[in-house]
């Protein structure tokens, strides 16, 4: 009983996992960086997050900041000198979504297609914590 | 009741799931963008038949495009790419014999490369530009080479063919763009 309440309110320390941190590789990525070199360090950060927030669409889960891909490079480039022109990240997230599709996003966006997607983790515990009680409360009196 | 409920939960996921395999995926892999939409704008510079060196940043560019009022093909390719060398021979088919332009568009292609795939008079393209940093693929959503899309009158594109074109591809766009289908 006491190891079932215990391992359940441990579950949400799964949130505060970090993911593996992310650094373009430098081979692939010199052409993007010579472009933000000479950019404000907050400008080279929008860039930077911008690269962690797009799919590499010729990989399997990576993000075109962590990825060797070609097209990565190219995907790195364009966002590095479209943020050296000033453009908002949200148009060049938006010009890249028209193109690649919102695949191509590492957060999915929340519409009616993608609402399970979202809520399922929260179904999932909540049936997870129905299932603890019921077992804790036949436990009392079992 | 309530014994029954994580079972109607089980059911109801099942069944979401079931529908949305039935479904398909919503957005078709087929053609997606930039069909409808008017061809992106994309400058490159041009590769020269014959040419061996790499162009500089000196060179000029040109518009991946032809003026409106002309149909043509757009196809992205590289001479290290065996499918893109294989579709050569259908590309010619289609500029020799039904007339109609190929803009071919080498990505992370050198000159020397193309000028040993392509010869001194290219056959299978009107007009080479060279896609050093992915601005063509990356406008057009490609993935990968080979690629095609096929360009109307109006300068929109019609279709896009996501894999190196087939025989049946081939008729596919020239009745597309034949005048007696009224094509745009």
């Amino acid at each position: 009983m006491r190891l079932a309440w215990g391992v359940f309110l441990l579950l949400p320390m799964f949130a505060w996992a970090q993911p593996v941190p992310e650094s373009p590789q430098e081979n692939t990525a010199l052409l993007a960086e010579d472009i933000l070199a000479p950019l404000p360090a907050a400008e080279q950060k929008r860039a930077r997050d911008l690269w962690v927030q797009l799919r590499c669409v010729v990989c399997e889960g990576q993000s075109i900041a962590q990825s060797h891909a070609p097209l990565a490079a190219d995907l790195r480039l364009q966002v590095a000198q479209r943020v050296a022109a000033g453009t908002t990240s949200e148009a060049i997230m938006h010009d890249i979504a028209q193109h690649y599709g919102d695949a191509v996003l590492m957060a999915p966006p929340l519409n009616p297609r993608t609402a399970f997607l979202w809520a399922a983790p929260l179904l999932f515990l909540l049936m997870g914590a129905s299932l603890c009680f019921k077992y804790a409360r036949r436990k009392r009196h079992g | 009741m309530l014994r029954f409920a994580p079972l109607l939960i089980f059911g109801m996921i099942c069944a979401l799931l079931l529908s949305q395999l039935m479904n398909g995926p919503a957005e078709p892999r087929a053609e997606g963008w930039p069909v409808g939409q008017p061809l992106p704008v994309v400058l490159l510079p041009v590769w020269q038949p014959g040419q061996t060196t790499a162009p500089s940043a000196a060179t000029p560019t040109v518009p991946m495009a032809l003026p409106k009022g002309q149909a043509y093909v757009v196809n992205l390719f590289a001479s290290w790419c065996a499918p893109c060398r294989a579709e050569l021979p259908k590309l010619a088919q289609l500029r020799t014999k039904h007339g109609i332009p190929i803009i071919g568009v080498a990505w992370k292609d050198s000159a020397a490369n193309l000028t040993k795939l392509l010869g001194q008079s290219p056959t299978s393209y009107s007009q080479v530009l060279m896609d050093e940093q992915g601005k063509a693929m990356t406008a057009m959503g490609a993935t990968g080479v080979p690629e095609s899309f096929v360009v109307g009158r109006d300068g929109r594109v019609l279709r896009r063919f996501r894999s190196n074109l087939t025989d049946a591809d081939i008729a596919a766009i020239v009745a597309a763009l034949s005048p007696a289908q009224g094509a745009k």
